[in-house]
């Protein structure tokens, strides 16, 4: 999955008010590109490093937890993205 | 057989249970050491524990959004112009966290609380904690 995808995907997760979820959307945009060009300058190819970055980030729904479902990962830290 | 693949994966359950109890020490830890962004504390946990404390990286948001929303850390954004290894990223923007006094009590803390656990698990195991001990069947 492409960067762009999974922040679409992210996106569509986050119920919060639109400068929170901006904001969290943009934290996690960093995140990805920081850790594709990890891996661009060990070699890989962009899509390839978009695609380890994606991987290693874990599923949306995790990342999330507050946005729409509940996460069983951090219980306790509910609300954490409000 | 069917006992031994459950006693592996009772095993790996707990092993993420652990490294899930610890996460937020070795968060709070990795921001007392410096002002840190989620990039930068997954790497240092993935260099130091040698991939043995790898967690989803997307693990650390929830953790650090907490520790901000509890006064334990306060966020800030900052644009930086990298060098080297990140060089293809001309310019970042980074959110980066910083420990407040609060949040360095909380690690005060935290390290006690850990510290009594293993010491404790230390003393119940005794002679038996020693490496390469076999496990119960």
């Amino acid at each position: 999955m492409s960067i762009e995808a999974y922040l679409a995907q992210l996106a569509g997760l986050l119920t919060l008010a639109p400068a929170t979820r901006a904001e969290i959307l943009q934290e996690v945009r960093d995140h990805l590109e920081d850790a594709a060009h990890h891996y661009i300058a060990s070699g890989m190819a962009r899509a390839q490093a978009e695609e380890q970055a994606v991987a290693t980030f874990g599923d949306p729904v995790e990342v999330a937890p507050c946005g729409s479902m509940p996460s069983t990962r951090f219980n306790g830290t509910c609300g954490a993205l409000l | 057989l069917y006992l031994r693949l459950c006693y592996i994966e009772e095993s790996e359950r707990h092993v993420r249970e652990l490294k899930k109890g610890s996460l937020n020490l070795l968060v709070l830890h990795l921001l007392y050491e410096r002002p840190s962004y989620g990039w930068d504390i997954c790497e240092r946990l993935r260099e130091r524990s040698q991939g043995t404390l790898s967690f989803e990286d997307g693990a650390v948001y929830p953790l650090l959004h907490a520790l901000e929303r509890d006064g334990l850390a306060e966020g800030y954004w900052e644009t930086e112009t990298d060098e080297g290894e990140n060089a293809a990223r001309k310019s970042a923007r980074r959110r980066y966290y910083r420990l407040t006094p609060k949040g360095r009590a909380a690690l005060r803390a935290a390290l006690q609380d850990w510290s009594a656990f293993t010491n404790a698990v230390g003393r119940v195991l005794g002679d038996s904690a020693i490496a390469g001990e076999e496990g119960p069947h």
